[in-house]
């Protein structure tokens, strides 16, 4: 059998050697890239679940409400959950439970859909929150 | 050692090659029979067990019997002895490039000593040489030493070669010393091998970073695109707006400076809509408070019945 030339063959070796780098190089800025790619996922991971718990969490939502009801029991007519909202009604409410009450539901993370407030007599109020839960 | 004998492949042309060949005019696949002319052929009983054994003191075995130069060697096992041959490949090579033979026409190429074995005959090669065997040594000798029975080109018409085909170096490098080429050679390969160590530690780190990138998914529940992602991203952001922005009209709103004996009878807000009633003292009242409503919401609708004004507007 003939011996194949060495040239032919060194080339064939530098390419390969040559290949193996570029592929050693390419892999190594793609581990970069992904690391960098993670970090960023990471953050906005945590951002989106600390908006998803405000804004998009039924059940977080729900507790949330019911303590805010809670203080306020005998304020409140009714409440009912009705297709993915929580409908607050209070019919008779004085300025100063008013007052408590919509700034207890205002300063919480939950999804107002409507207030609707109705002056009834001169020292009350009604008033209806839809919540979506 | 016995033979492996191949069967007679009728394609392929048996070329004789001598120092004076004749331009040779084929395209087609050749084996070479080498004369003896192209190589040093010994006998000798050699105290190892196997031709690669044997290889590697034949330098020794030839130093001083042969002239001085760069050769070859090839060596086989008989029954108590062993055939040793030494070869000059750029010999070779050249007696070959002088008859027209491409190195890549060649199939295979071998010594006359293995290839032809003759028992008392001897073999007319052309008109002036002929090939015969003398103790076992086969020789190429001139036409009136004796007397040729047959043609060389017929006893190889038929012939099943040997399995001994010699490996012989059919370039000549004049850019980089062969022994120079292997070494680059050996670099190159120990570079291989450490950046293909290197890319599969590297595909095994890659390949944790992509481990690491659906873990972050399934941890923070997020989807698999990062499209997608920017998209959920964007409208809870866009919800978180539109609530704080709801949230900042109303207080703004509680806040607006009525006079005395004028209140909100009713107010109804969502994330898009706005409507007031506000009780005014007097009807005139209206554009003062519609100047202060506009500063806090885009008023959309405004009307004064007695002392009500309605105010609606797009949040």
């Amino acid at each position: 059998m003939n011996k194949i030339n060495p040239l032919y063959m060194f080339i064939f070796f530098v390419i390969v050697a040559f290949l193996m780098i570029y592929k050693s190089v390419q892999t190594q800025n793609n581990i970069v890239q992904m690391a960098r790619h993670n970090v960023q996922v990471e953050q906005d991971g945590s951002y989106i679940k600390s908006l998803k718990d405000r804004w998009k969490n039924p059940k977080e939502s729900k507790a949330r409400i019911e303590k805010i009801l809670s203080k306020f029991p005998k304020e409140i007519t009714s409440k009912e959950r009705k297709k993915g909202t929580y409908i607050i009604k209070s019919e008779t409410l004085n300025a100063q439970s008013a007052d408590k009450l919509i700034n207890a539901l205002l300063n919480e993370a939950i999804v107002l859909k409507k207030v609707k407030l109705e002056r009834t007599s001169k020292t009350t109020v009604s008033m209806l929150v839809e919540v979506i839960l | 050692m016995s033979f492996i004998k191949k069967k007679p492949n009728k394609n392929i042309q048996t070329i004789f090659l001598t120092l004076k060949n004749d331009k040779i005019n084929t395209q087609e696949k050749v084996n070479i029979v080498l004369s003896p002319s192209f190589y040093w052929f010994k006998k000798e009983a050699l105290p190892v067990k196997n031709s690669a054994q044997a290889k590697k003191i034949l330098p020794a075995l030839f130093d001083g019997s042969i002239p001085e130069g760069n050769y070859s060697y090839a060596a086989i096992k008989k029954k108590d002895d062993f055939w040793i041959f030494a070869y000059d490949d750029a010999l070779i090579a050249r007696a070959l490039t002088d008859a027209g033979i491409k190195s890549t026409q060649i199939k295979d190429i071998y010594f006359s000593q293995t290839e032809v074995t003759l028992f008392g005959t001897a073999l007319r090669i052309d008109n002036q040489y002929a090939l015969m065997s003398s103790d076992d040594c086969i020789s190429m000798v001139p036409l009136t030493y004796t007397q040729a029975d047959k043609e060389l080109q017929e006893y190889f018409q038929d012939h099943v070669f040997s399995k001994h085909s010699l490996s012989v170096s059919l370039y000549q490098n004049n850019v980089i010393d062969e022994k120079y080429l292997y070494r680059l050679m050996v670099l190159s390969v120990a570079c291989i091998i450490i950046y293909l160590g290197n890319y599969i530690v590297l595909s095994n780190d890659l390949k944790q970073e992509r481990i690491q990138e659906y873990l972050l998914g399934e941890k923070y529940k997020l989807p698999a695109t990062s499209f997608e992602r920017k998209s959920l991203k964007s409208s809870l952001e866009s919800k978180e707006k539109r609530q704080l922005a709801m949230r900042e009209k109303l207080k703004e709103l509680f806040i607006l400076s009525l006079q005395k004996d004028e209140f909100f009878k009713k107010l109804d807000i969502s994330e898009k809509k706005l409507s007031l009633e506000i009780v005014m003292k007097e009807p005139k009242r209206a554009e003062a408070l519609k100047q202060q409503l506009q500063k806090i919401i885009t008023i959309s609708s405004a009307k004064v019945v007695d002392k009500t004004f309605y105010v609606g507007a797009e949040l």
